[in-house]
C-alpha cells in the first residue's frame, strides 16, 4: 500500500500484479472484502486499487463532498498513470467510475461497471435501492448478498476491522445518503462515456428494487449502450461472491479493448 | 430577569393511544398515522396547552421540545407552540429545547421565529439550539454527516442575525448562504435572548462556556450532571470569567404528591418515558456520522455478536434506559434521575442535587407523560410551585447566590 498525493487529496493505493493497468474501485465496504477479486485480476493486470477518501484514514479535502467531486480526484489520479487504463468499479465504485468516465480521461480505454449505483431510474415515489440505513441489522446481509449465508461472517473480526467497516459506512453515507445512492445529473451524462463499457451484475441482486435496473442503466451509456453480462447465483456484491467468474469476464473484456490476449491463471482460479 | 431559581415544566405532548409494545414494538418514524385519531389529538393539544397555562398561573416557567414522526412527542415545531404559549401566558419564561438547527435548511428562519416569539411574549423567550437526537436524522431525512460543523455554523448565523441592527448582512458560509440577512422583528431582549444548548457529555461543555451559553443536560443523573457542570466551570475559571448559576440547567422527571407513597406511585407514570422513548428499531439511533467511528465500531461488534447495545444514561454506575424501566422510582431519586415524593422529600432531593452538582439555576422538570391526567399533573405542579420552589429559593438558592450559604459538594 502506498500513499499518493493527488492535488490536495491523498489516495492509499494497493498495487498488485504485473501487466496492463487496471484500476479497481471498491464499493461501500472499501477494500475490506475485496482482496480475492484484486488477487484474481492481478494474474493478468497490474491492479491499482485506491482507497477513496475518507474510507480508511485517507485524507479528504473539505471540498470533496459529492461523488462527482471525488471523480475529479480520480481523473487527476488517472493522469498520473502512464499508458492505457481499464477500470473495474463495484457498486459505489461503479458509480464513481461512471462519473469519472463521463469526464473522458484521455487514457481510459475500457470500463467495467459491476452492479453500479449512481443513477435514478424509477419515479419520484419509488427508490431504486433498498434503504440499508433503515433496514434491520439482521436483514442487511440478505439484501447485499444472494443470501444471508453468502455474506462474510463478521461476528469475530479484529477490532481494527470493525473500525474500518465503521469508517467505511460513514464514508459511504457521505456520498450516498441523500439523494440515496444516486447523482440526479449522472443519468443525463452517461451518453458522454466514450469507451467500451461492460455492465456486470448478479441474477440474485436483492439491493435493486426492480429487476432490469442494470439493463436500463447500461442502455444509457455512450452512443449505443453498454454490453451486459449476468453472473448467475451472485447477489449485489458480485466481486465478493463470484470473484473468479468476475475476473474472467473482466479479463476477457479488457483483453478485447486493449487488443491483447489475457487470461486469468489457473492457480488464481483455484485459490 | 429576576435572579431566582427557575423551574421550566414541560410535557412532550405524547400521543399515548398506541397498541402495546408486544403488538407494536415501534412507536416512531415508520408508524402509519392511521393510528392517530385527530379528535383525540385535538383534545390532547387542548390539555397540553391547559397544563402550560396552569404552569404560568402557578408561577412556573415553561419548556417545549419537538420531535418528528414520533408518537411520543406530537409537539412538532416548537416555534408554533412557543407562539401559542407566548400569547396565552402572562409571566412565564418560555424555553424551547430546542430548535434542531442541524436539520433546519435556513437558520435565518429560526432566528426570525425566535425574534417573533420574543417580541410577542415581551422578552420571555429562551432559545435552545440543539443538534437533535439521532432518530431525528432519519425522521426529518437530514444527514448526520458533518452535523456538528453544520450546527455550529447555524448557531453563529442565528446569533449574528439576532444581534445585527444595521443589516442586511451577507452570509456565505460552508453550509449556509444568504444574500441579505435582516431580521424583522428584531428580538425584544438585548443583546439577544439567552441561548441554551443541551449536552449529555462533558466534552462539549467547555465550548459552551467559551460562548457564554446556558448549558443544559437531561436525564444523566447526579454524577453525569456534575461532570458536565464541572467541565463548564473549569473552562470559565481558565478564561477568568464568572459562571453564574443561571447558566446551568438540569432536566429530571418530577412528581410531587401529598405523601411519598403518592409521589413514588404517580412518578411511575412520568417514568414511562424511559419505556416509550426507546421503543423503536435500533438503526434509527445510529445513523452513520452521528457517533464517532470508534464508538460505532464497538456498536457494530456488539450487533455482529448478537448483543443489543444500550448506552448508560450517565457515567458508571448509571443505569441504561432499559434498566430504568424496571428500577423503582424511589431508587432513581437517589441517582438524580427522578425527583419524587412529598414536598419535603422533593425539597431534600433538589437541595442535595443542587449541592452535589455545584449548584445550578434552572430545573427543567418533565411533569407530565403518557396518559397522566390534567388534574394530577396540575396537582403535582401546584405542590411544587407552592411548597417546594419558594422554600428552595428562600433556604438554598438565594442565600447561595448572595454568598450566605456554602455549596456542600461532599454529598456527591
Amino acid at each position: 500500500m502506498s500513499r499518493i498525493t493527488v492535488g490536495d487529496a491523498e489516495l492509499d493505493v494497493l498495487t498488485v500484479g504485473e501487466g496492463p493497468t487496471l484500476v479497481f474501485m471498491h464499493g461501500e465496504d472499501g477494500l475490506q472484502w475485496s482482496r480475492p477479486i484484486v488477487d484474481a485480476l492481478s494474474s493478468s493486470f497490474r491492479v491499482l486499487a485506491p482507497t477513496a477518501p475518507p474510507w480508511d484514514e485517507s485524507k479528504r479535502p473539505e471540498h470533496i463532498e459529492t461523488t462527482r467531486d471525488l471523480a475529479l480526484v480520480y481523473a487527476e489520479f488517472l493522469e498520473s498513470i502512464e499508458g492505457p487504463v481499464v477500470i473495474v468499479g463495484c457498486s459505489f465504485g461503479g458509480w464513481l467510475a461512471a462519473e469519472l468516465a463521463v469526464l473522458r480521461p484521455v487514457n481510459l480505454v475500457g470500463l467495467i461497471l459491476v452492479a453500479p449505483t449512481g443513477v435514478k431510474l424509477s419515479d419520484r415515489e419509488h427508490r431504486d435501492f433498498v434503504d440499508i440505513w433503515s433496514a434491520n441489522f439482521e436483514d442487511i446481509p440478505g439484501i447485499l448478498y444472494s443470501s444471508a449465508g453468502a455474506a462474510p461472517d463478521i461476528s469475530d473480526l479484529p477490532d481494527e476491522e470493525y473500525l474500518s467497516l465503521s469508517r467505511a459506512e460513514e464514508a459511504a453515507a457521505r456520498y450516498c445518503w441523500k439523494p440515496y445512492m444516486y447523482d440526479p445529473i449522472l443519468v443525463r451524462l452517461l451518453r458522454r462515456i466514450g469507451v467500451p463499457t461492460l455492465m456486470v451484475h448478479g441474477d440474485q441482486d436483492h439491493f435493486i428494487t426492480f429487476s432490469d435496473y442494470y439493463e436500463r442503466y447500461a442502455a444509457l451509456i455512450g452512443e449505443s449502450g453498454a454490453q451486459v453480462r449476468v453472473i448467475m447465483g451472485a447477489g449485489h456484491r458480485v466481486e465478493e461472491e463470484s470473484p473468479q467468474e468476475l475476473a474472467a469476464v473482466a479479463t476477457e473484456f479488457a483483453g478485447l479493448v486493449l487488443g491483447v490476449s489475457l487470461s486469468v491463471s489457473a492457480t488464481t482460479w483455484e485459490r | 430577569m429576576t435572579l431566582v431559581f427557575r423551574a421550566y415544566v414541560f410535557t412532550e405532548m405524547p400521543y399515548p393511544y398506541l397498541p402495546p409494545a408486544e403488538f407494536m414494538p415501534n412507536n416512531r418514524i415508520s408508524v402509519p398515522n392511521s393510528y392517530y385519531d385527530p379528535d383525540t389529538g385535538n383534545q390532547l393539544y387542548q390539555k397540553y396547552f391547559d397544563i402550560y397555562h396552569a404552569a404560568d398561573e402557578l408561577g412556573l416557567d415553561i419548556m417545549v421540545n419537538e420531535h418528528h414522526t414520533t408518537a411520543t412527542c406530537t409537539n412538532v415545531v416548537t416555534p408554533l407552540s412557543m407562539a401559542i404559549v407566548a400569547r396565552e401566558t402572562k409571566r412565564a419564561r418560555i424555553l424551547t429545547l430546542g430548535n434542531p438547527v442541524s436539520h433546519r435548511p435556513d437558520p435565518v428562519r429560526v432566528a426570525e421565529e425566535m425574534a417573533f416569539v420574543d417580541v410577542l411574549s415581551g422578552g420571555r423567550a429562551d432559545i435552545g439550539l440543539v443538534r437533535g437526537v439521532p432518530q431525528e436524522v432519519v425522521a426529518v431525512d437530514s444527514t448526520a454527516i458533518d452535523m456538528k460543523d453544520r450546527f455550529w455554523e447555524a448557531v453563529d448565523l442565528i446569533i449574528k442575525a439576532l444581534t445585527t441592527h444595521d443589516g442586511p448582512f451577507v452570509w456565505e458560509g460552508k453550509y449556509f448562504q444568504h444574500r441579505g440577512v435582516n431580521l424583522w422583528p428584531r428580538p425584544y431582549q438585548s443583546p439577544h435572548p439567552p441561548i441554551w444548548i443541551p449536552t449529555t457529555g462533558a466534552a462539549s461543555a467547555p465550548l459552551l462556556a467559551e460562548r457564554g451559553m446556558t448549558v443544559a443536560t437531561l436525564g444523566v443523573g447526579t454524577a453525569g450532571c456534575a461532570g458536565i457542570f464541572d467541565a463548564y466551570r473549569q473552562r470559565c475559571a481558565e478564561m477568568g470569567v464568572e459562571a453564574p448559576l443561571s447558566k446551568f440547567a438540569y432536566s429530571p422527571q418530577l412528581f410531587v404528591g401529598d405523601t411519598d407513597e403518592e409521589g413514588f406511585r404517580e412518578a411511575e407514570k412520568v417514568k414511562l418515558w424511559y419505556r416509550e422513548a426507546g421503543r423503536h428499531p435500533f438503526q434509527y439511533t445510529n445513523p452513520p456520522g452521528y457517533l464517532p467511528p470508534e464508538f460505532r465500531a464497538k456498536i457494530l461488534k456488539m450487533r455482529a455478536q448478537g448483543i443489543q447495545p444500550t448506552a448508560p444514561l450517565g457515567p458508571p454506575p448509571a443505569p441504561t434506559m432499559a434498566e430504568v424501566v424496571n428500577t423503582p422510582v424511589e431508587q432513581l431519586t437517589k441517582g438524580g434521575f427522578i425527583f419524587a415524593g412529598n414536598p419535603d422529600s422533593v425539597f431534600d432531593q433538589l437541595r442535595d442535587f443542587f449541592d452535589a452538582v455545584g449548584g445550578f439555576g434552572n430545573l427543567l422538570p418533565m411533569m407530565h407523560y403518557w396518559t397522566m391526567s390534567y388534574d394530577l399533573t396540575v396537582k403535582s405542579m401546584r405542590l411544587f410551585a407552592e411548597e417546594v420552589l419558594p422554600r428552595f429559593n428562600e433556604e438554598v438558592y438565594l442565600p447561595t447566590i448572595r454568598g450566605e450559604r456554602e455549596i456542600r459538594r461532599a454529598t456527591v
